[in-house]
């Protein structure tokens, strides 16, 4: 989740009326944002990907704004059109076939800049997917000769990559530079790229991997030219009007950018809101409160939207900005009406819903086991799931490996409980003897090329310097014996991790359903171990 | 005297021994009895707490050969080589050619001369020619002779000495590196009189020390004393068998759910992503869908989903929102992501299946179980941990009684002051998240997140109730609880903890 952090100073500065540091604190996550953390001067607030609106200091302002000091909302800007034109080579249709944009003149201080660096960013990762969704190019507008071209170009075109002072080929900039390493991969695999320029052959940027030097901004920068490239036309638009919501929000005054496709003109940023219709009725249904129109409407007010009733007053239709991408469905509405009405306000209703508590079946066989290994002196221990390749190898043909895990030696579905028990002995080994664990849990085993079973079993380990196949094996009797198993038999068997002569099977119904034994020497011994330790483990199915 | 004033059977072999033969070390003691070191040693312990005998520290005194000591055995001493070279030489020699020939430092050699003529064995003569050394006798020196002593016996006790070898032994002491001296200590056990007393009284009473059955049966029980024991006395420690205390919390939990009248269910570990994420409206490009966030199982592929007519309607309402008035994700959704297996991520699933399966028109469940995240192990984040999780569905089910069910569920695991924060979630709307204020640690704390699940997640689904769900991470709960603050250690299963643990009953 991106983070932001500010001085209330700062937010201040675009509020109505300057709040003190606790009443910020106070309305902060009412908005929906979560307080990392603060001290006298500064906050820091994360918020979630899909409210990119939040994504700056002036951004959070303004939903305050609405929603505590009650400004009108303001969805519907006007705007003027610039004289910026892009045209749009038909070449890049094959590789990256959208670019959208506008133009905005704005007063641009350290702050300004910082902050707007930081929500591009954000909304690269957050909602652009790491650039895989759309690319934005920031730009000194005052450094282009405008039209545009978006265009292609070589492998071995040069120009000056942002914050380098040497021209650099396509090929370099891709295998030298950070953003080349980071996003090369996102390219078509043409020998083609895109690079939009201006009418002195400029380079603004080649997306979506870096912008020219040329158009850098800096804290003088008066005039701005946002570009956004994608593969699809949405993701573009939906991100520019988050930036024109932004930059109108730190007061700048936005123009439109005529794109000339080959086959069409398109006036961007297209910041048209959208219509939504909404009832009373299921308002009351997910809120549980019963509201009037007129507070419907007022509630709307609160967070920046416009809200009307229609047809006779049976329904309420909602005025949505541009940039509110995450409403996608009535219930978004909903949600909107809550905390504009103010979750704290929603008193408890008791539940009038009334069944027995059910538990599960096979957890009280399992208390049940539970019970038993204790009144034997077992102790339960808990191990994970995940377990170590080489330590589950004897017990599966095939085990099942989980991809690229972070914590490495962790890298299988275990197949087998005793392994894991051998090793919390291991760390035992300076605690008093006799020790016995045991532990019930789930184990998996691959069925064919993709079918998991998992089973629950129980394993347990006893270590001291008298243990033997005849102490394990009076266990699983007793154990058998206090859950009323019937036609059971312990049948000879040869397993790698047992001593050979002593290890059994446990058989029910033709059906091998438990293991036990004396564990071979050389497992004890790898793990560290001086005592004897016998073992068992028993599928708990049906 | 009451319990003190008998003996135990350990502790009267002891002073029996000790009667016979007072003042002995705890090595003598041993091999005088039929006891082992480690017995003795218990023993004298408990005697010295009953004040039954004193222990004395007594220094001994060992001398042995040093450098010079040792190669005066092989070589003998300088004064010796003196004296058989003049027995070669025919008993006179010029001091000079002594001196060359033995091939001596000057200090050395004339502190030989000074010890032989000390012995009587040389005389050194003045005459025209020079000055010459004369053989007198070759008898055996006392200062050989001891050194001898000493090399044999490899040490002596300065105490075991006669009077005449202790002042050669002040002469040789004087001359460096011929001997030396170790210091040992001993500590001897002297039994004090009452302690006989006792013995006494012990060998005259016939104390049985251990109920048989053979007592028992015959009747004779009545007729024997038995031994008093040291009732306050140590014990060996045992250990009794325990329930984890993870699984103990999970138990807790389960009895507050069980007690509002939840059925509990229960799922697979792992899922195909379609599960997971795709049917609870997860968009296919979602960062938590990702590889370093999820744990997807190696080459394997879930193909029996892609005969489930459900994924038509699930790949549609990601699309362009199907048929639920949604707008959709607006993206092109692939059946191959579904098909990836995972192990799960929330416990989301179990209840989404059990509504797919089901299609309850009320219904109360809740799961307990673990969920898993590509983490590194630190001591904040483990890679599988527990997640419990409760829905409610039903004609009139809103999130006020959402709020209501949640504020009692807390209330009952001890948490007083709640409040809901808005939030988000993909697959829930509104999406609400319940803090606590915890005064242990003075800060509000996340407890679990909650909402109603959105139309694009149960519709597909066939329910057409709304459906009220929230779960949260046991472990931060079972953290607070006992304590902790690192996350590994509940399954780090030290027998320490797990063996003498108390189990964190009362409400946090």
């Amino acid at each position: 989740m991106p983070v932001l952090s500010f001085k209330y100073e700062r937010l201040n500065n675009f509020l109505e009326k300057k709040l003190c540091k606790e009443e910020i604190l106070e309305i902060i996550p009412l908005l929906g944002l979560n307080i990392e953390d603060f001290n006298d001067e500064e906050i820091k607030v994360e918020y979630s990907p899909n409210r990119p609106d939040y994504g700056s200091p002036a951004g959070i302002a303004k939903a305050i704004n609405h929603f505590y000091f009650n400004k009108e909302p303001s969805i519907e800007v006007q705007i003027d059109k610039s004289e910026y034109i892009v045209h749009v080579d038909r070449r890049v249709e094959e590789i990256r076939p959208y670019v959208v944009g506008l133009y905005a003149r704005l007063q641009f201080s350290e702050q300004t800049l910082k902050e707007l660096i930081s929500l591009q960013e954000d909304l690269h990762e957050g909602i652009g997917r790491k650039r895989k969704k759309f690319a934005i190019g920031l730009h000194d507008a005052s450094r282009i000769r405008p039209p545009i071209y978006y265009t292609v170009e070589g492998p071995d075109f040069k120009f000056v990559p942002l914050y380098h002072n040497t021209q650099k080929s396509i090929l370099e900039i891709l295998s030298q530079t950070e953003q080349g390493k980071l996003y090369g991969h996102l390219l078509a695999k043409k020998n083609v790229f895109p690079i939009l320029k201006d009418s002195l052959n400029q380079v603004l940027s080649f997306p979506p991997i870096i912008n020219g030097n040329v158009t850098a901004l800096s804290e003088k920068t008066k005039e701005l030219f946002v570009d956004i490239t994608a593969c699809e036309l949405e993701p573009a638009e939906d991100a520019l009007s988050i930036l024109a919501a932004t930059l109108l929000d730190y007061g700048a005054k936005i123009y439109s950018v005529e794109i000339n496709f080959y086959d069409k003109k398109l006036e961007t940023p297209n910041l048209s809101p959208r219509k939504m219709l909404l009832t009373k009725d299921s308002i009351r249904k997910i809120l549980g409160i019963s509201l009037k129109t007129n507070e419907v409407i007022n509630i709307f007010k609160k967070v920046n939207m416009r809200a009307r009733a229609v047809k006779d007053g049976k329904e309420i239709e909602v005025i949505v900005p541009r940039h509110r991408i995450d409403i996608l469905h009535e219930v978004d509405l909903i949600e909107e009406v809550g905390y504009g009405f103010g979750y704290n306000k929603l008193r408890p209703l008791p539940l009038k819903l009334h069944q027995n508590g059910k538990p599960l079946r096979n957890k009280k066989i399992f208390e049940d086991i539970r019970n038993c290994l204790i009144g034997l002196g077992f102790i339960e221990v808990m191990t994970f799931y995940l377990a170590n390749k080489e330590e589950q190898d004897l017990f599966a043909e095939h085990l099942i490996e989980v991809a690229e895990p972070k914590t490495k030696e962790y890298n299988v579905l275990r197949s087998a409980i005793m392994p894991q028990l051998l090793k919390v002995l291991s760390s035992n080994i300076h605690e008093p003897y006799p020790q016995k664990v045991f532990e019930i849990g789930r184990i998996f085993e691959l069925k064919g090329r993709s079918i998991i079973k998992e089973k629950v079993k129980v394993a347990g380990l006893i270590s001291h310097t008298d243990t033997s196949f005849t102490e394990v094996k009076s266990v699983v009797n007793a154990l058998l014996n206090y859950l009323g198993t019937k036609n059971y038999t312990f049948k000879a068997y040869t397993h790698p991790y047992f001593i050979d002569g002593r290890c059994a099977i446990l058989i029910q119904n033709n059906r091998k359903i438990g293991l036990l034994g004396e564990i071979l020497p050389y497992y004890i011994q790898k793990e560290g171990l001086r005592h004897p330790v016998s073992g068992f483990e028993i599928s708990l199915e049906k | 005297m009451g319990m003190n004033s008998v003996l135990h059977p350990i502790e009267a072999e002891i002073i029996g021994t000790l009667k016979k033969k007072n003042n002995l070390t705890i090595n003598e003691i041993t091999s005088e009895t039929k006891l082992s070191l480690d017995q003795v040693r218990r023993g004298i312990e408990w005697l010295k707490k009953k004040e039954l005998i004193e222990l004395e520290e007594k220094k001994y005194i060992f001398v042995e050969l040093d450098t010079l000591g040792i190669k005066s055995i092989n070589e003998g001493l300088p004064e010796r080589r003196i004296l058989n070279l003049l027995a070669e030489k025919g008993g006179k020699e010029e001091i000079g050619k002594v001196k060359k020939e033995l091939g001596m430092e000057e200090k050395e050699f004339s502190a030989a001369i000074g010890f032989a003529i000390k012995s009587g064995c040389i005389e050194v003569t003045k005459e025209k020619e020079g000055v010459f050394v004369k053989l007198l006798s070759l008898k055996l020196l006392d200062s050989e002779a001891l050194l001898k002593k000493i090399y044999t016996k490899k040490q002596i006790e300065i105490g075991e000495l006669t009077f005449h070898e202790k002042r050669v032994l002040d002469e040789l002491k004087k001359r460096p590196n011929y001997i030396k001296f170790r210091e040992v200590s001993e500590i001897t056990i002297k039994a004090k009189e009452n302690a006989f007393t006792l013995f006494e009284e012990y060998s005259r009473t016939p104390y049985v020390e251990k109920l048989t059955p053979e007592l028992i049966i015959s009747g004779k029980w009545k007729e024997v004393k038995f031994r008093p024991y040291d009732v306050e006395g140590e014990v060996p420690t045992v250990y009794p068998g325990r329930k984890h205390p993870v699984q103990d919390f999970i138990d807790q939990v389960r009895e507050i759910f069980l007690s509002f009248g939840f059925e509990e269910i229960e799922g697979p570990v792992v899922l195909p992503s379609f599960w997971n994420f795709d049917a609870l409206f997860i968009p296919q490009d979602h960062p938590a869908r990702e590889m370093q966030d999820t744990f997807y199982l190696k080459g394997i592929f879930d193909e029996r989903i892609e005969k489930n007519p459900i994924i038509g309607v699930i790949k549609s309402i990601h699309e362009k929102g199907g048929d639920t008035g949604s707008r959709g994700w607006n993206y092109k959704w692939s059946v191959e992501e579904a098909k990836k297996t995972v192990l799960r991520t929330h416990t989301t699933p179990i209840t989404l299946q059990y509504l797919y399966k089901n299609k309850p028109s009320s219904a109360k469940v809740f799961s307990i179980d673990k969920v898993f995240r590509n983490e590194n192990l630190d001591s904040k984040h483990l890679f599988e941990f527990h997640q419990y999780e409760g829905i409610v569905t039903g004609k009139n089910v809103t999130l006020r009684h959402l709020i209501g069910i949640l504020s009692s569920f807390y209330k009952e695991l001890g948490f007083k002051k709640i409040k809901f924060w808005p939030t988000y979630f993909p697959y829930t709307e509104p999406s609400l998240e319940a803090v606590a204020y915890v005064e242990k640690i003075g800060k509000w704390l996340e407890l679990c997140g909650m909402g109603v699940f959105r139309p694009e997640v149960v519709l597909p689904a066939g329910i057409k109730n709304p459906v009220l769900a929230w779960g949260g991470g046991l472990e931060r709960l079972i953290l607070l609880a006992y304590e902790i603050d690192d996350i590994r250690f509940l399954y780090e299963n030290h027998l320490s903890w797990l063996r003498g643990v108390n189990y964190a009953r009362t409400k946090l």
